[in-house]
């Protein structure tokens, strides 16, 4: 070996320190990270609703929160059940992973929920849990002791003597179901009570919720109270007791809430409501998908529901339930 | 084994080097990583800071700046004479001309909800005729009335739904001050200005910090006028260190929530009193770290791979001299003295090199050196020793001239006496070393003649030297020591004449044509035995013993001394038989030309 060979080595070696060099300082540059993807399923994406829009901000705030890429899809309305089973089948194909949905239907929606846990996703359901088997969290206003409770608050009201009316939004829907159950749980231990067997479904129609109300008053003019299932079957309900001039005769409570709700329910049409926290929703909803595709254990999980009635409603702490949107 | 197999592994320098630099270069590198890293990580959490601080800082001024606008809004407001009369007396203006000033005021404001004025006995009046005002609310029992009427100034409340007309759900800020006609300390009056709280949130919210972190706002209450997350800290999802913020009036406020390190930059507004708070995730602006981190390990670890080649291979370069000195060496050390060990550079290796070439040679000369002295010194005493004649040969040849003169045997004496002079003249030789071969066989037969002549017919001789070799040059007394020696121990005690030859003549090594002189000494006499020969050969003889044959054994010790070791004299001998001593030497011309 002679001298020249050692410079050469020398100078190749250099070569190499300063070519890792580089690529590390490249490195430190750039440091975008991976960001996991999670989509949030929900029911409607066109039907402008208060209630989904902060569900979409509560995962937005998670989103950033926890690093992940959080997208947003649905169908252009809740009833259009077979367009949200397409889209998560789309979906799927994507690799997410998670997904959390918002089930429009409980059954039909339980096929396609299986194939995503089958896909090796997490799946996570809120607000509307489906039927499936296999485990996963749920992440949703516990409907069926809001409704208990709400069902305990219009008894009281009514002192416990009267007879009762269930508008509900969609047949089958699980909300729909666990929200009649909690009511007539809430109810059931007032004797003199009597809540009409037949419910009168929506499909999500303030028309219709608005015809079934008149319907109602009309086929039992000693009703004393009515209890209507969602913010749309709500609001159909209290106008059309506005319009009848019967705030004062008929007491109304439901579930959900809205600006003209809160009006409603300032002028009294509306003795009380359930306000979910769909902030909260969508937050733990995108919080419990990643958490779970971490490796936690699955649960149910309880959101939380606040009775608002006319006197609570300006409360600092409820203010953002009415108003969730700063406009 | 050679010597540098001899070293350890773990002990050779090359490992040593090698495990030292690359400590080195470890112990450097990690050192600056470690201080760079901590450094950067001050750095960067100051800097965000400073940064974020600004920012908020900014942000705090931006709302103060906007709310002065406000009151300046109010104050103006305060000098208009429909706002004046109205306070005085509501019922002396016209509500049509007092509701189209106010809203003359907010059609180009964006900003501003409605202007309300309220008259301490209830009664309101604002820009939106249309509005239905709702009747559940009574005005001067409302915080933004109240806290106006309490101080001077303009009141800020936090973000709230205005409640005062019927389904409007608007978020605003409620900006109020109280009105006095004159000083007599009388309150006449609050006007209100709600400010759309959009334009607030606008200017906090798009604000990122880091990739978590956020801004918010909360009031002289330490209530929340403005936070992302609002909902979740109502619900007790996410929780805020609202005390501590309470606590500190401005700076930095570091805190674990929620499992985190946070820190709370908190800016206040002396005119609002709003505390503008950012929180910014102290992991979110450390990100860098992991990465930086990384960078180090994999630096660390490819200069210390790095290092190693890199010893490895220099201590190579510089230990190749060295294990050529060593291999050197130790050729030196057993007895090969004709090393020279390369010089490959002329650094300090190079120069121990050479210095230890120069002192092989300068051993190597001292004992050649040595050596010839040694044999210079052994030669001079051999010559001597050979010059020197016998005592009592000198003095029985003087008692046989003296018997032979008392006999009258004039012819004898003389004979004898020029015999003997002419020995002693050529054993003298003017103190030269050479002779030539004809001198050589003169002085020998002189002896003989003498000899001859004191014993008589027991004696003869023959000499037959080939003529050509007799100018031939050769050291002095070789012969006349082998003649005596035949003499004495062959011829002396042989009952018969014995008879001593001398040939001389020239032979050829075998198979070469180089040629020598070779001279025969051959005797009759008694003879030797094989011990004997080697005795004589070894100089294993007693020097001290009559007639020893010390004499033959110099004559050969002088002949290698001169000449080397291949030149020299044997010995054939038979007892009873006789003996013939050769005598092998160089043929060399040119001897001393010297008339004998």
């Amino acid at each position: 070996m002679k001298k020249f060979n050692i410079s050469i080595i020398l100078l190749g070696l250099l070569i190499v320190v300063l070519a890792i060099s580089l690529f590390m300082f490249n490195r430190l540059d750039d440091q975008e990270i991976e960001k996991d993807e999670v989509y949030l399923v929900i029911k409607t994406i066109s039907e402008n609703t208060d209630f989904w829009s902060n569900v979409i901000n509560g995962a937005e705030v998670a989103a950033t929160e926890l690093g992940v890429n959080v997208t947003v899809a649905g169908p252009e309305r809740e009833i259009y059940i077979d367009d949200q089973v397409a889209l998560v089948r789309d979906i799927i194909k994507e690799k997410p992973q998670a997904i959390a949905i918002a089930a429009s239907e409980y059954n039909a929606l339980a096929e396609v929920c299986t194939e995503v846990i089958e896909a090796g996703i997490t799946l996570v359901t809120f607000d509307s849990d489906a039927n499936v088997d296999l485990p996963h969290s749920f992440v949703a206003t516990n409907n069926l002791s809001a409704a208990k409770r709400i069902g305990h608050e219009l008894a009281t009201l009514i002192d416990g003597v009267g007879k009762v009316a269930i508008i509900a939004h969609v047949e089958g829907a699980f909300t729909s179901f666990e929200r009649e159950e909690g009511f007539r749980q809430g109810v059931r231990a007032f004797k003199d009570i009597e809540v009409l067997k037949k419910v009168r479904y929506t499909d999500n129609s303030k028309g219709i919720a608005y015809q079934a109300t008149l319907d109602i008053v009309e086929g039992h003019p000693d009703i004393t109270a009515i209890f209507a299932t969602n913010e749309v079957t709500l609001l159909g309900s209290a106008e059309a007791i506005r319009d009848l001039g019967l705030q004062d005769e008929v007491f109304l409570v439901g579930f959900d809430m809205s600006r003209d709700i809160a009006l409603l329910v300032e002028q009294d049409v509306i003795d009380a409501t359930m306000v979910q926290k769909p902030f909260n929703m969508g937050y733990i909803a995108i919080k419990e998908a990643l958490e779970v595709s971490n490796g936690k254990g699955v649960e149910v999980i309880d959101t939380g529901a606040v009775m608002i009635n006319s006197s609570n409603m300006f409360l600092p702490e409820n203010q953002k339930l009415i108003v969730p949107i700063v406009e | 084994m050679s010597p540098l197999k001899r070293v350890k592994f773990l002990n050779s320098i090359q490992v040593t080097l090698a495990l030292a630099i690359g400590l080195i270069v470890i112990a450097i590198l990690s050192s600056m990583g470690w201080l760079i890293y901590n450094a950067t990580d001050k750095v960067v959490e100051e800097n965000t800071q400073d940064v974020t601080s600004k920012m908020i800082q900014q942000v705090n001024y931006d709302i103060e700046y906007y709310l002065r606008t406000v009151e300046a809004t109010i104050d103006s407001l305060k000098l208009a004479d429909t706002v004046a009369d109205y306070f005085e007396e509501p019922s002396k203006v016209n509500k049509r001309e007092a509701v189209d000033y106010l809203s003359s005021l907010v059609v180009n404001r964006e900003d501003i909800i409605n202007i309300v004025l309220i008259h301490p006995n209830g009664q309101i009046i604002t820009n939106d005729d249309k509005a239905t005002i709702k009747s559940s609310v009574n005005f001067v029992e409302e915080p933004y009335y109240k806290e106006a009427v309490a101080e001077a100034g303009m009141n800020v409340s936090g973000s709230h739904v205005q409640n005062i007309f019927l389904g409007q759900y608007q978020w605003v800020v409620s900006c109020s001050s109280r009105y006095q006609l004159d000083s007599d300390g009388i309150i006449d009056g609050v006007i209100l200005v709600d400010l759309n709280f959009n334009l607030i949130e606008d200017m906090v919210s798009r604000i990122a910090l880091g990739d978590r972190g956020y801004v918010f706002i909360v009031d002289d209450n330490d209530q929340l006028v403005y936070h992302p997350k609002s909902e979740l800290i109502y619900s007790g999802i996410r929780t805020e260190e609202i005390e501590g913020i309470a606590l500190q009036e401005e700076g930095v406020l570091r805190s674990e929530v929620e499992e985190e390190i946070v820190d709370y930059i908190i800016t206040l507004s002396d005119f609002s009193h709003w505390k503008v708070i950012g929180k910014v995730y102290v992991e979110d602006i450390n990100v860098y770290r992991e990465t930086l981190k990384n960078y180090f390990v994999t630096m660390v670890s490819v200069a210390f791979v790095i290092a190693i080649i890199l010893s490895i291979v220099l201590a190579g370069t510089i230990l190749r001299p060295v294990k050529r000195l060593l291999s050197g060496m130790s050729e030196f050390q057993t007895g090969q003295l004709d090393v020279e060990v390369h010089v490959e550079s002329e650094n300090e290796l190079g120069i121990l090199t050479t210095t230890f070439n120069r002192m092989t040679k300068r051993i190597k000369d001292l004992i050649e050196d040595n050596k010839q002295s040694e044999r210079n010194k052994r030669k001079s005493e051999l010559d001597a020793l050979q010059a020197q004649i016998n005592p009592h040969f000198l003095y029985n040849t003087l008692d046989s001239i003296v018997w032979m003169g008392e006999a009258g045997k004039n012819q004898e004496v003389v004979k004898m006496t020029s015999s003997l002079a002419k020995l002693f003249r050529i054993s003298i030789n003017k103190g030269k070393e050479y002779v030539t071969l004809k001198q050589e066989i003169e002085h020998v037969e002189s002896y003989l003649i003498i000899q001859q002549m004191r014993y008589g017919d027991k004696l003869t001789y023959e000499i037959d030297v080939e003529p050509q070799l007799l100018q031939s040059r050769i050291i002095k007394i070789l012969l006349q020591p082998i003649v005596e020696n035949a003499i004495y121990h062959g011829i002396k005690q042989l009952p018969g004449t014995g008879l001593i030859q001398i040939r001389g003549f020239e032979k050829a090594h075998e198979g070469t044509d180089e040629r020598y002189l070779c001279i025969e000494i051959e005797d009759n006499g008694m003879g030797m035995e094989e011990d004997t020969i080697k005795k004589l050969l070894s100089g294993a003889i007693n020097p001290e013993a009559k007639g020893s044959g010390v004499g033959v054994y110099n004559v050969d010790q002088r002949i290698k001394l001169y000449y080397g070791d291949t030149y020299g004299l044997d010995i054939e001998s038979e007892p009873f038989e006789g003996t013939i001593i050769r005598l092998t030497l160089p043929l060399m011309e040119g001897g001393s030309n010297e008339e004998v």
